[in-house]
């Protein structure tokens, strides 16, 4: 008896190590969440906004984090109905309907609030490329608000760019990320 | 039993050694992750050199790069893969794909004609305008301008025409939600416009025929009006993409 239960205290203890070597995982809140392109043209500004079927996850594990974040392209809406299709078949939502950013940063720990760097990478239409995005993360009890900038190439992600007036827009898209996590 | 000496070395810890990794300088940035290759390891495992002495151990260098962190690492997966398109999927988004260049060169196609349709509608409302006041303005009555207008409205009517009927006819493959947009905007004043295009014809053709009528230059009058009308409709539809 003595022996059983040494024997279910010493499991439980790997077990609660374990699963603090694991991490937590959070989750992001897609309606307290957005994304946010800027394009500029020359008649015009763009600014196209994901607030919606943000599907992501954030594991904090010794102080760093890994966060994937994925979005339909879908998703981003301009005002624009017919903006928003053209920017579809730009970047052929039927073959590629996500962008997706996977990365990992150091010094991210529950309740520290503060400054990081997200190292990763970008998979936009098909295609992926290394990004590194400094961002903002400030805690609220068990939830956070993930808040960065920054710019890609469409012609890096071979975006045909669209055209108004057969202006085309500028190749850079700048991007920000205002992601709510909650465990 | 180990020999004394062979125990001390034992009990010796063996210097750090540089890791094999290891192949940027510190002060280089990390290298990026290539596309094609953005799964795989970075840095091959170059081969090692043959020991100069089974015995010698050097001491790793002092500006050696530390081991590449395991945090740093994109080998894992939060949200399990997005679903792959399996075949039907391919070939539906292929025909999505095909209509949608289909819409942009009718589209495209579009945009050019709505250019050139600004500028001979200029022309003919120009024309009109001095063909109504060369016959019930003061003008003489020479007849100058009749032809011209002539030419410049069926030309206008023409591409109108051809415009309208390449965005009626353009696929649209992709879902669109109904809203107020200058899209919607454009379609509403085109849409007027083209019902003032279809009076514009008829009475054009009523007040041609009415030579030496008193009504005539009733009819003329109206013609004007609804061509100024539906003129400014046409550049209004046009300039409403700039917003």
């Amino acid at each position: 008896m003595v022996s059983r239960i040494v024997f279910m205290g010493f499991a439980f203890l790997i077990a609660a190590s374990a699963h603090a070597d694991d991490g937590v995982v959070y989750s992001v809140d897609s309606h307290a969440s957005k994304i946010t392109y800027t394009l500029v043209h020359k008649a015009h500004t763009v600014v196209g906004v994901a607030k919606k079927d943000i599907d992501g996850k954030v594991k904090l594990s010794k102080g760093d984090a890994q966060l994937m974040v994925r979005v339909p392209v879908a998703s981003f809406d301009s005002e624009n109905s017919n903006r928003d299709t053209h920017m579809q078949e730009a970047v052929e939502a039927s073959k590629h309907p996500n962008v997706e950013l996977k990365a990992v940063a150091d010094g991210v720990a529950p309740g520290k609030n503060g400054k990081a760097v997200l190292k990763g990478k970008l998979t936009f239409h098909g295609i992926s490329h290394p990004v590194e995005i400094p961002v903002d993360v400030i805690w609220n009890g068990k939830t956070a608000t993930v808040v960065g900038q920054f710019s890609i190439s469409l012609d890096a992600y071979k975006v045909e760019r669209p055209s108004l007036l057969f202006v085309k827009v500028e190749d850079k898209l700048d991007l920000a990320v205002d992601l709510t996590i909650s465990e | 039993m180990l020999v004394p000496h062979l125990a001390d070395a034992a009990k010796k810890k063996p210097p750090k050694r540089a890791p094999v990794e290891a192949k940027t300088p510190p002060s280089a940035p990390v290298e990026p992750v290539k596309p094609e290759a953005s799964t795989a390891a970075p840095n091959p495992a170059p081969t090692l050199a043959p020991a100069a002495a089974p015995t010698e151990i050097k001491a790793a260098p002092a500006s050696a790069e530390p081991a590449r962190k395991k945090s740093d690492d994109l080998d894992f997966d939060l949200l399990g893969k997005s679903d792959k398109l399996n075949a039907d999927e391919l070939v539906a988004a292929q025909r999505i794909q095909q209509l949608a260049k289909q819409r942009r060169t009718m589209l495209v196609v579009h945009q050019a004609l709505g250019f050139a349709l600004m500028g001979v509608a200029t022309a003919n409302v120009t024309l009109g305008t001095l063909n109504y006041w060369d016959k019930f303005g003061g003008g003489g009555f020479t007849n100058h301008f009749e032809l011209a207008h002539l030419i410049s409205a069926m030309t206008t009517t023409g591409i109108f025409a051809t415009n309208g009927l390449l965005a009626l006819f353009a696929p649209d493959p992709y879902d669109k939600p109904g809203r107020w947009d200058s899209a919607r905007v454009h379609r509403i004043l085109m849409a007027a416009s083209t019902v003032g295009m279809v009076a514009q014809i008829a009475l054009g053709f009523i007040s041609a025929t009415r030579i030496g009528q008193v009504d005539q230059r009733d009819f003329a009058r109206i013609h004007l009006g609804v061509g100024y009308a539906t003129y400014a409709l046409t550049m209004a539809g046009g300039l409403v993409y700039l917003f």
